[in-house]
């Protein structure tokens, strides 16, 4: 009874789209899929159009019981055998999603952070949260350790990760948008990130800002030795850190991690992270 | 046995959870992936997407998701840009550039390969060193003629397991091809 009123309802909220040309549905669902992960409709929405547009077209759909009996016959038996066909071998290895961007933005970003696999360093750690991820940092690098924290969790959480309200609203006025919302997406790991320009250099200056899921992968970021700073807003803590003239502020919110990276100063940097809340 | 009892009662769950999910969904998510995809691979795009919710980890978790269906209409995002990559991975191993034969210096597809290499290029070494044709041939009807990797299965009397472990091999190898040609 109660799915019967959800799907009422929902189909209530939907019937905006009921009196929409079948053509401009299409298109609407083609945006949507290669909008940024923080501007895609719902995935209810997505296919309650897609639904419409099918009855419109009077689409026949190979039969449901046909398919079944097909997935429970063919696909069901690979449940517990490794996805060779979709695992690219040739996919950049741990640490090199970071290094491969940079190289697009070679030399100035060059500098911001490093991603590999450290060996043993004495690191201090600070900050413990809920959802597992450790903060650590040495003279060298900082990093988010992640501690007991299931994979699968992970992955069923991260389409209702609340990212619109997650990303600073504010960049500094010389920053406008150079790349809006790029989407890396491996096997392993999501990066979506937006890279801004400096309007008033001559000198290429660029500002990161982005979220990163990779529930087995560990993002080291360079710093230099000045101390990192904590900065706590609504009970979330924010890391700053240097390196040089560059400034990076990297968060968790148990789901991803996030991160603003360019040449910032700290108070920029906290007013970036205040307008997120905004 | 009491063990293998419970086991099998889970299985059972899991199956009828599966099966649930999949009655509700199959036709809007098939209808979302026909979108973007031709009519088997938007088939496969969604068989995909319920295999991955069906693998080990997974199922237990999303069994106690409070709106899985949300998961699934995600997913198939996921899945349908894993196949696009997928093929699109697969289309540029059997594109092939010789090395001085084609007059309008674009790329050729498999089937042009033979025809169009100079003579002076010992081709029957290349195919023969590692089955070669072979291997386009079964790429090129994965990537080139669109088919699904069920219908290929289907087509060569063979588990789709089988079907699809021979396409990764044959990318293996023709990669290893590709390099030595570079």
């Amino acid at each position: 009874m109660k799915n019967i009123e959800e799907k009422e309802q929902q189909n209530n909220n939907y019937s905006r789209f009921d009196t929409m040309d079948t053509e401009v549905l299409a298109d609407l669902l083609k945006a949507d899929f290669d909008a940024p992960p923080t501007e895609q409709m719902a995935a209810d929405e997505a296919l309650y159009i897609a639904h419409l547009i099918a009855e419109r077209k009077g689409m026949q759909h190979k039969d449901l019981t046909a398919a079944k009996e097909e997935f429970f016959a063919q696909y069901y038996p690979l449940k517990d055998e490794r996805d060779v066909l979709y695992e690219d071998e040739e996919k950049p290895a741990a640490g090199v999603i970071k290094l491969s961007r940079l190289r697009r933005w070679a030399g100035a970003v060059a500098a911001m952070f490093l991603v590999m696999i450290c060996g043993s360093v004495t690191a201090f750690a600070l900050g413990y949260d809920p959802f597992g991820f450790k903060a650590m940092w040495n003279d060298d690098v900082f990093w988010f350790e992640n501690e007991n924290v299931a994979e699968e969790m992970q992955n069923l959480v991260l389409p209702y990760a609340d990212v619109e309200n997650l990303l600073p609203k504010w960049v500094p006025a010389r920053y406008e948008v150079y790349e809006d919302a790029l989407t890396d997406e491996y096997d392993d790991h999501i990066d979506a990130y937006v890279v801004y320009a400096n309007t008033e250099s001559a000198e290429e200056d660029i500002l990161h800002v982005g979220i990163l899921y990779w529930p087995n992968g560990t993002t080291h970021y360079y710093k230099d030795s000045k101390e990192v700073v904590v900065y706590t807003l609504n009970d979330t803590d924010f890391y700053i850190m240097f390196d040089k003239d560059w400034t990076n502020v990297v968060w968790h919110n148990g789901r991803a991690e996030y991160y603003i990276m360019g040449r910032i100063t700290e108070k920029e940097a906290k007013k970036m992270i205040k307008s997120i809340y905004e | 046995m009491k063990l293998h009892d419970d086991d099998a009662d889970l299985r059972q769950k899991q199956r009828a959870f599966i099966e649930n999910l999949y009655d509700k969904n199959y036709r809007d998510l098939l209808a979302y992936a026909l979108l973007f995809l031709s009519e088997a691979d938007a088939e496969e795009a969604v068989q995909n997407l319920f295999l991955d919710a069906c693998r080990p980890g997974k199922i237990e978790l999303l069994m106690q998701h409070p709106k899985p269906e949300a998961w699934l209409g995600q997913g198939i995002k996921f899945s349908i840009s894993k196949i696009k990559r997928s093929k699109q991975q697969f289309a540029r191993l059997v594109q092939y550039v010789p090395p001085y034969g084609d007059p309008d210096g674009g790329t050729r597809g498999i089937e042009a390969i033979a025809d169009e290499r100079p003579p002076d290029i010992d081709v029957d070494t290349l195919y023969e060193d590692l089955a070669l044709h072979k291997d386009f041939q079964l790429v090129k009807r994965y990537a080139v003629d669109g088919k699904s990797t069920r219908e290929i299965a289907q087509e060569d009397g063979v588990s789709l397991a089988t079907c699809r472990k021979r396409l990764a091999r044959a990318r293996e190898r023709l990669r290893k091809i590709m390099k030595t040609e570079k």
